[in-house]
């Protein structure tokens, strides 16, 4: 990759500069939580980033939540959202692979995707839920953003993953100098500290997350261990509307006041029990523990959502928002050791 | 820009044939053609009601109409059944993959079970097998219903099982007319002794859940590979795309990679034939 390094003087400039006349996605502290929300661009008087990711993934924005699909498809407005950390970017792979290729493109996601440009930064602080480091995955973001920003003394690195972000960086390259190994080296002692502070945060919850997953999912467990762990599923599904990798939904239809169908894409889950039943009442995923595994058989065998390594990127927002209080790395955990 | 595969194509309603008390026949005119290939199917839309999928039960070679089989079970096949001719529908397709008539089927011995409102599907694939019946050595047809009652599409069945280039065969469970002259017995006790070569066979089943796995099973006990048997594989689907994730099934989409998959593919996930 390579890095450039803008000076804190510039910051500002450069985010104006390629935010202007776009809707500008940031994120927010609110309560105590990180929000992506949308904000007037000449609010901005900082580099908008987070410590860790924001509680919303940023399917939120290109796969949203309900998108009326029966008519034409709109023109969506230029995009640029900030405060993508690395564990947002391993599903963008995902739904980049399921909505743009096969047969099928799925148009309206493929619009907004074209319009929108993804702005990562590493990491400098975690959550008790973040378990990126024991899935593969880095605590600061190595592909798939358009630009990807490391702090460093005086200024920011800032290296593009993507050909629209070589572009942004020659548009707006004046103000560019080369990284020095100086800086090179602080961001890589900075990397390491924030990928031993995920470490650390894991150990002293007594989280041990085992290497062979897929292989731990895939051996006939007996199903009073998966009926045991599901006990507390209430099946709201928030577990998968959090994800930034599930994708799941329903098109329903519905007749508006005026008499016109509407066909609107909905997101659903595979956690809620109709979600495969079909007419006559026979369904394979009928037992709320058969849903629950094949949850987790989704994101950690290949090749069902991810050609290689894990269709989880350990961002833990499942964890935080499932009222049932589960958490997978504990059901991994319990399930290797049963 | 990509088209919508969400959007339908107006359809008008042109007749409604009452095949049995539960089973109807539409016949629609889609505002432009769809070619669709045996095996594919479509989702069929009622405007601001709903959509389900269903497999055209009509000729792939005739392309201004559409004929669509439907059995009554829940809410939207219930509208369905009380649409009069003239009302609009909505189609999308066609989804998924064809039977493999012209490759894979060429010049093999071609088995064909089914059960129930699964000759809907299979019509249109007989009348593909038909249209280029000397491509095969022979095509088998063993078909169950529950009652001679239960026997849709009556005079063509009447046709094909007396006079035509194939072996056909119907059996009923239970003959509650009294006059049902051919064999009693579910499907499974008519696939004995088949004028049938099956290392030089393709075996294609159809029908429902429980009939299809019956079925297998007796074709595996027959000696029938697994490569060799095409099932058409009935999951609850919405898009019928490959994306919303409903009809999941191990590493497939079965409206994608199906409806028709052979059993090699699918037989080591759990709870196929729920
Ligand atoms: C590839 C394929 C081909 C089919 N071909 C035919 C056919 O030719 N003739 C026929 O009568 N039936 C066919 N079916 C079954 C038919 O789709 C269902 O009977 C229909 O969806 C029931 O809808 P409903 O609203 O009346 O039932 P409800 O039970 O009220 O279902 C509500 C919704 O659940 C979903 N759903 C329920 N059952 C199924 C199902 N079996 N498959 C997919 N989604 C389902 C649909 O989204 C449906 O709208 C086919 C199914 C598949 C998957
Ligand atoms: S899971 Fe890792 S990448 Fe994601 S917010 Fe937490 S520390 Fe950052
Ligand atoms: S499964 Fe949970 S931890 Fe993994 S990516 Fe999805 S929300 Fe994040
Ligand atoms: S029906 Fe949507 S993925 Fe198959």
């Amino acid at each position: 990759m390579n890095w450039l390094f803008l000076h804190s003087n510039q910051i500002l400039t450069f985010v104006k500069s390629i935010t202007d006349g776009k809707l500008l996605i940031v994120p927010v502290l609110i309560e105590g939580s990180w929000h992506l929300q949308a904000q007037n661009p000449d609010s901005i008087n900082e580099f908008p980033n987070s410590p860790f990711r924001a509680t919303e993934s940023l399917k939120t924005f290109l796969f949203i939540p309900a998108e009326s699909v029966g008519g034409e498809i709109p023109s969506e407005k230029e995009t640029v959202i900030f405060g993508a950390k690395s564990c947002d970017l391993p599903a963008l792979q995902i739904l980049d692979k399921l909505f743009l290729e096969g047969a099928f493109e799925e148009p309206f996601y493929s619009e907004r995707r074209k319009k929108t440009i993804i702005i990562a930064e590493d990491c400098s602080d975690c959550l008790p839920s973040c378990f990126c480091v024991a899935v593969g995955n880095t605590p600061y973001p190595e592909n798939t953003a358009d630009l990807i920003f490391s702090d460093v003394e005086g200024g920011k690195l800032v290296a593009a993953a993507t050909e629209r972000g070589e572009e942004l960086l020659k548009k707006h390259g004046g103000s560019f100098s080369a990284a020095t190994e100086l800086q090179l080296s602080e961001q890589k002692e900075k990397r390491n500290a924030i990928k031993e502070k995920v470490k650390i945060s894991l150990q002293e919850q007594k989280i041990e997350i085992p290497e062979n997953i897929a292989e731990i999912l895939q051996k006939k467990w007996p199903d009073k261990i998966w009926e045991k762990i599901a006990e507390t599923c209430v099946e709201c599904g928030a577990c998968n509307f959090v994800c930034p990798g599930c994708h799941c939904f329903s098109l329903t239809d519905e007749l508006t006041s005026e008499g016109k169908a509407l066909r609107t894409r909905v997101w659903d889950a595979c956690l809620s029990e109709n979600f495969t039943r079909v007419a006559g009442g026979a369904n394979p995923n009928k037992k709320r523990e058969v849903r629950l595994r094949h949850r987790l058989e989704r994101k950690f065998i290949a090749p069902y959502e991810a050609e290689e390594g894990y269709a989880c990127s350990g961002c833990g927002r499942c964890i935080d928002a499932c009222i049932g209080k589960l958490d997978m790395r504990k059901i991994i955990q319990e399930v290797a050791n049963a | 820009m990509p088209e919508n595969p969400y959007k339908s194509i107006p359809a008008k309603l042109l007749d409604v044939i009452e095949e049995s008390g539960t089973i109807k026949t539409f016949v629609l005119k889609p505002e432009r053609p769809i070619l669709f290939e045996a095996g594919q199917f479509i989702e069929m839309a009622v405007p601001g009601v709903g959509e389900a999928p269903f497999t055209p039960s009509s000729s792939p070679a005739v392309s201004e109409k559409m004929d669509v089989t439907v059995m009554r079970v829940g809410k939207i096949t219930e509208v369905l059944h009380d649409l009069s001719p003239g009302a609009m529908l909505g189609l999308r397709g066609p989804l998924g993959k064809p039977y493999p008539v012209d490759t894979e089927f060429k010049g093999k011995e071609i088995l064909v079970i089914g059960g129930g409102v699964g000759l809907a599907p299979l019509r249109s694939l007989l009348y593909a097998l038909l249209d280029r019946i000397d491509t095969y050595k022979k095509v088998v047809v063993r078909f169950g219903a529950r009652s001679p009652q239960d026997i849709i599409y009556k005079d063509l069945m009447k046709k094909w099982t007396t006079n035509s280039p194939m072996d056909f065969v119907i059996s009923v469970d239970a003959d509650d007319t009294g006059k049902w002259k051919g064999p009693v017995g579910m499907v499974t006790t008519i696939m004995d002794d088949l004028p049938i070569n099956i290392s030089d066979a393709v075996a294609v089943v159809c029908g429902p859940p429980i009939m299809m796995k019956f079925a297998t099973l007796k074709l595996l006990e027959l000696g029938y590979a697994d490569s060799r048997i095409y099932l058409s594989m009935e999951k609850n689907m919405s898009c019928g795309i490959g994306k919303c994730g409903h009809c999941r099934l191990g590493p497939y989409f079965v409206c994608e990679d199906g409806p028709v998959m052979t059993y090699d593919k699918i037989k080591n996930y759990e709870a196929i034939w729920d």
